[in-house]
C-alpha cells in the first residue's frame, strides 16, 4: 500500500493548527536577551530571543510596536508577552511579541530598597545631620543639566523671587552610565569651591532608568557628606529618590526647589513695609511720652508761682525766729527773776497770814484755859473737898464722922462731918 | 560674597533689632531718635536693594572657572 503524501502548505499549515490551538502557547511571557535586531520600514521589528543556550525567533508587529515604551537594542535585557504560531511561508516557528518591557526594573526596585534600608540603618537619612537651609543666601549652586529646561526654571523662579542672590551652575551629567560619577565630582567642587550657602541637586522629570543616578550609594554619600546645606529636587512631586531621603531638604520638584531656596520679595516688602512703620509709631510714642513727662512736670506750682516756694520758705523763718527768741538767756533770766519776786512776795504774805492766825489763836486757847483753871473758880468762891485723896461729888460718899479734906483757892483745912443733910 | 555693605540679610536682621529696641521702652529720648534715624535708612536701604536689584548673575562652572551661563530667558 503506498503511502499517501502531504504537501509542505498542508504540513505549515497543519503545524500552524496544532500551535494555535496549544492553550500553552498562546499567552507565553518570556524572558529573553534581544539579538539580531531588525526593524523594518512599515516599522514592523524582527529580532531573535535568546538565553544561554537558545533561541527563537521574534516579530512584533507596527501597530504594538508603537507602545514601545523604550527603544530595544542589542543585548537588551526583555520581558516578553505573546503567542507562539507557525509562518508558514517560510516554515518558521516565531514568537509574535505584543509587549515587551525592559527587564532588570524589578532590580531597580529591589536595589532601590536594600540600599534605602541600608542608609537608613547606617543613619544617613537622621534629622541630626540635617544642615539648616540659610534664609537669605548669597549664592546658590545649582547641580543638574546645563541644557535641560530644569535649570532653566529653577533661574527664572530665583530672579523673579529673589534677584539678590548669585547663582552658579555646576554642569552635570544627569543620567546614563557617567551621571553619578558626575554629579558626586560636582557635589565635591562645590563644597571645594566654598562659593555657594546652598546647593540645589536634580533634574526634570524622567523614567525611574533616568532618575537611577539619583539613587546610586555613591550619590547618596557625596550628599551626605557636603557640607554645604542641599535640597533634592529630582523628577516629579512623586519620585522619591535615595537623594531625597539623604538630602537636608527635598524639593518635590526643580521648580519647587527654587521656591524653597530663597524668601519672596513681595514677602519681604511686606515685612520691611511693616518693620518701618512699626519704628515709626514706636519713635513717635516715645516722642509723645516724653513730652507729656515734660509737661507734667512744667504744670506743677513751682514752675507757675515760682513765689510760692519763698512764702512757705518765709514761714519757716519766722517760726524758727520765734522759737530762737524764746531761747534768749537774758529774757529767760528775766523772767525767772520776777518768778523769784512773786514767790518771795508770796512767801512773806503766807508767812504774816499764818503768823497772825497762829498767835490770834493762842490767845483765844490761853482765855479759854484761863476760864477752866480750877483756881480760878476756887478764886470766885467754890472749893473741893476730898476724902481719902478722891474728890467728893455726892452727899451719898460721906458718912457722920468722916474726915474730909477741905481745899480752898488760897489754902487747905482737915474737916469732921458732924451733919448731913441730903436734898430732898 | 556681594559687596562690603551691608548685606540685605544683615541689614533686614538689624533693622528687627532695632525695632525690638524701641519696643522694649528702656531707651532714652536721644537713643530711641538714634535709633529711628537708623531703622528708617534700613528699611530705605532694604526696599533700595530689592528695588534696584538687577536679574540675578548666573555663571557656570567650565574648566574650573566661572562663565557666563548662556541664554537664560529674561
Amino acid at each position: 500500500m503506498e503511502r499517501k503524501y502531504i504537501t509542505v502548505s498542508a504540513l505549515n499549515k497543519y503545524l500552524k493548527y496544532r500551535l494555535d490551538n496549544d492553550q500553552n502557547l498562546q499567552n507565553i511571557l518570556l524572558k529573553a536577551e534581544i539579538s539580531n535586531y531588525k526593524r523594518h520600514s512599515r516599522g514592523h521589528i524582527y529580532f531573535t530571543l535568546k538565553d544561554e543556550e537558545s533561541q527563537i525567533a521574534a516579530v512584533m508587529f507596527f501597530n504594538n510596536a508603537k507602545t514601545l515604551l523604550f527603544d530595544p537594542k542589542e543585548g537588551d535585557k526583555v520581558i516578553v508577552e505573546g503567542y507562539v504560531s507557525v509562518y508558514e511561508a517560510a516554515g518558521t516557528y516565531q514568537v509574535y511579541v505584543t509587549k515587551m518591557s525592559q527587564d532588570g526594573i524589578g532590580d531597580l526596585y529591589q536595589a532601590y530598597e536594600v540600599l534605602k534600608q541600608q542608609l537608613f540603618e547606617k543613619g544617613l537619612f537622621s534629622a541630626d545631620h540635617k544642615r539648616k537651609i540659610p534664609l537669605y543666601p548669597h549664592t546658590v549652586g545649582i547641580i543638574t543639566s546645563p541644557t535641560g529646561a530644569a535649570v532653566h526654571d529653577v533661574i527664572n523662579i530665583i530672579n523673579r523671587r529673589y534677584p539678590l542672590c548669585k547663582i552658579i551652575v555646576y554642569p552635570a551629567l544627569v543620567q546614563g552610565d557617567g551621571a553619578k560619577h558626575s554629579l558626586v565630582k560636582m557635589i565635591e567642587k562645590a563644597n571645594h569651591d566654598c562659593l555657594c550657602d546652598v546647593l540645589i541637586v536634580g533634574r526634570g522629570g524622567g523614567s525611574i532608568e533616568d532618575l537611577w543616578a539619583f539613587n546610586e550609594e555613591i550619590v547618596a554619600y557625596a550628599v551626605f557628606q557636603s557640607q554645604i546645606p542641599i535640597i533634592s529636587a529630582v523628577g516629579h512631586e512623586t519620585d522619591y529618590t535615595i537623594v531625597d531621603f539623604v538630602s537636608d531638604l527635598r524639593a518635590p520638584t526643580p521648580s519647587g526647589a527654587a521656591e524653597l531656596v530663597v524668601p519672596d520679595q513681595i514677602v519681604l516688602r511686606q515685612t520691611i513695609a511693616k518693620l518701618q512703620h512699626k519704628t515709626q509709631f514706636l519713635y513717635t510714642a516715645k516722642v509723645l511720652a516724653c513730652r507729656q513727662k515734660l509737661k507734667a512736670i512744667t504744670d506743677t506750682t513751682i514752675f507757675h508761682r515760682p513765689q510760692r516756694l519763698l512764702e512757705r520758705n518765709m514761714l519757716r523763718l519766722i517760726s524758727t525766729t520765734a522759737r530762737l527768741e524764746q531761747t534768749d538767756p537774758f529774757k529767760i533770766l528775766t523772767k525767772n527773776q520776777g518768778l523769784i519776786d512773786n514767790f518771795t512776795k508770796r512767801l512773806n504774805v503766807n508767812f504774816r497770814m499764818n503768823y497772825d492766825n497762829h498767835a490770834h489763836h493762842y490767845q483765844t486757847t490761853i482765855n479759854k484755859l484761863e476760864l477752866l483753871n480750877p483756881l480760878a473758880i476756887m478764886k470766885k468762891g467754890y472749893s473741893v473737898i476730898t476724902k481719902k485723896s478722891k474728890i467728893v461729888r455726892s452727899i451719898t460718899e460721906i458718912s457722920i464722922a468722916d474726915s474730909l479734906s477741905l481745899q480752898l483757892a488760897d489754902g487747905s483745912a482737915d474737916c469732921v462731918v458732924k451733919t448731913i443733910r441730903r436734898d430732898a | 560674597m556681594m559687596d562690603k555693605k551691608l548685606s540685605f540679610e544683615e541689614a533686614l536682621q538689624k533693622l528687627e533689632g532695632l525695632v525690638k529696641e524701641l519696643e522694649s521702652g528702656n531707651l532714652e529720648l536721644e537713643a530711641s531718635v538714634t535709633k529711628y534715624n537708623e531703622g528708617i535708612n534700613l528699611a530705605k536701604y532694604c526696599h533700595d536693594l530689592l528695588k534696584d536689584a538687577e536679574n540675578v548673575i548666573v555663571k557656570m562652572v567650565k574648566d574650573d572657572e566661572l562663565v557666563d551661563f548662556p541664554n537664560t530667558n529674561e
